[in-house]
């Protein structure tokens, strides 16, 4: 069965085209890397499979996840589908989380909503620290008592994690989620990442500009540009012999970087 | 002579140390990397070469000179020396004057005589840009081309100094490669201080490396040495944490 499918997906803001006749698909259990520079219309498709475009935004074609049908659907279908099916991870931590709560009850609001839909009665607080120690979050306990700003960005992304991990889904997004981090930080948040994955055996969409990010944790890759996929297929092989002049541009660009880090004295 | 020297520097927000004893000089010609991650300080330090801000204590020295932020007449004379480009393309600009207000601005402020519009056409072409493009507003521009008009008001003057803060971080890779191949030209041309938390675009463009954390100077030398061989625990992780394209 097919996760996510996303099927001549066309993107358009009134007569602008945004993403063009775009088709990926995503089994359960596999890693999808979805790169472009800005306005390639990367971050928009993940809106769009998540059913969160701006009213301003035109798709047709479709999407669907888990097999249901996400574009023109309900607000109450898009909103039992993202949690069992799938769930996000954004860029900027500090806006995903709300300024005014304590961490831990932000993590008991998904963790209460999928007791509810399995029926099921669980120890939120204890549920809630159980997912800051699975994010690997050190002294959970103070974690969840603390406000946003009382954490560092690493921490608030690990929390961010955490939240999305709540409701169990198949498939975790994550857009562009080490952009705001060091590069330290980023390096951990990309172990973590790698482990939850393949620990509860989720798909992964992972959207970014940074090409060796990309390759340290998917398998296959899309390079959009401009709205349309250009090249496709393994990461390895895609990163060693890029067919595309576009994806051959970004490779040369990002190995340029590695030279220069390889400098003997 | 060295152009720059930064002398046990430090400098606090309130009670909390942002700089601890920051020390190094920089040759004339030389292009200097600042790096560090969020909260070593690089920022702060660059704030206080600007003469933005007055170190708590130490001191900065241009050309033998100490850097002094209250001192009106020779922060005027400073500004004519020291020019910066910032990260951040978009909110550098102002988005209701034409290119050549913008450009010209620091021959304004600076009261610098002789033909504005030719010394701003000049650092239009040595920026890599059309010397036609005069009239047009910032949004006409992509995000490179918009720094590419930051670098030409930063060098319009002829600085002997130019800082860049961060000033290829917003930019797509494909652009980020060219904007550092221009700073690579500049950087014959002048003295570069770079501060950049990226250690590809950094080593990729400047001879010298200063690795700050928390404030603290932790490792200088020479660019190839400190990649080839780093000596500090710190920045042999920062350079293990540098993701990699697969062999």
């Amino acid at each position: 069965m097919t996760l996510l499918a996303i099927d001549k997906l066309n993107l358009a803001a009134g007569d602008i085209p945004l993403v063009h006749d775009l088709s990926l698909s995503l089994a359960p259990g596999e890693r999808l890397g979805l790169i472009g520079e800005s306005g390639s219309g990367k971050s928009l498709t993940a809106l769009a499979a998540i059913g969160l475009l701006p009213p301003a935004i035109a798709a047709t074609g479709s999407v669907t996840l888990g097999g249901t049908q996400v574009i023109g659907a309900s607000d109450a279908t898009l909103s039992r589908l993202r949690g069992t099916v799938t769930a996000t991870v954004f860029q900027e931590p500090l806006t995903a989380l709300d300024p005014l709560m304590k961490i831990g009850r932000q993590v008991a609001i998904p963790l209460a909503r999928r007791a509810r839909r399995d029926g099921t009665s669980i120890d939120i607080d204890r549920e809630v620290i159980a997912l800051l120690e699975a994010v690997a979050l050190p002294d959970p306990a103070r974690i969840a008592r603390a406000y946003p700003h009382e954490i560092s960005g690493g921490q608030r992304q690990r929390v961010a994690i955490a939240m999305a991990l709540a409701c169990r889904p198949q498939l975790l997004i994550a857009d562009e989620p080490t952009t705001a981090l060091d590069v330290t930080t980023q390096a951990e948040i990309l172990k973590l990442l790698d482990r939850l994955v393949r620990e509860r055996n989720m798909a992964l969409l992972f959207i970014s500009h940074d090409l060796p990010v990309v390759a340290k944790i998917v398998d296959r890759v899309v390079v959009l540009q401009k709205g349309r996929a250009v090249e496709a297929g393994p990461v390895a092989e895609v990163f060693a012999t890029p067919r595309h002049a576009y994806t051959q541009n970004l490779v040369a660009a990002a190995r340029q970087f590695d030279a220069a880090l390889e400098a003997t004295p | 002579m060295s152009l720059l020297k930064v002398e046990n520097v430090g400098f606090a927000y309130g009670r909390r140390p942002t700089l601890t004893d920051v020390s190094f000089t920089l040759e004339a010609g030389r292009s200097l990397g600042l790096v560090g991650e969020s909260g070593s300080g690089k920022t702060t330090l660059l704030r206080l070469i600007l003469g933005l801000e007055r170190a708590a204590s130490g001191r900065i020295l241009f050309d033998g000179t100490a850097v002094e932020p209250r001192d009106g007449g020779f922060m005027r004379a400073y500004r004519r020396n020291v020019q910066a480009v910032f990260q951040d393309p978009y909110s550098s600009l102002d988005p209701r004057q034409k290119v050549l207000r913008i450009v010209s601005e620091p021959l304004r402020a600076l009261k610098i005589t002789g033909d504005h519009t030719a010394m701003v056409r000049e650092a239009l072409v040595q920026a890599g840009l059309e010397a036609d493009i005069l009239d047009r507003l910032p949004h006409q521009f992509s995000g490179g081309q918009r720094q590419r008009i930051a670098i030409a008001r930063a060098i319009v003057a002829r600085p002997r100094l130019l800082l860049a803060d961060e000033a290829v971080s917003a930019l797509d890779l494909s652009t980020r490669i060219r904007i550092i191949e221009l700073f690579k030209t500049l950087a014959t041309q002048m003295t570069l201080v770079f501060v950049s938390h990226d250690l590809g675009a950094v080593a990729a463009l400047c001879d010298e490396l200063v690795i700050l954390e928390k404030g603290r100077l932790v490792e200088a030398g020479p660019t190839r040495k400190i990649l080839a061989d780093p000596q500090h625990p710190y920045t042999r992780t920062l350079l293990q944490s540098v993701p990699r394209m697969p062999a």
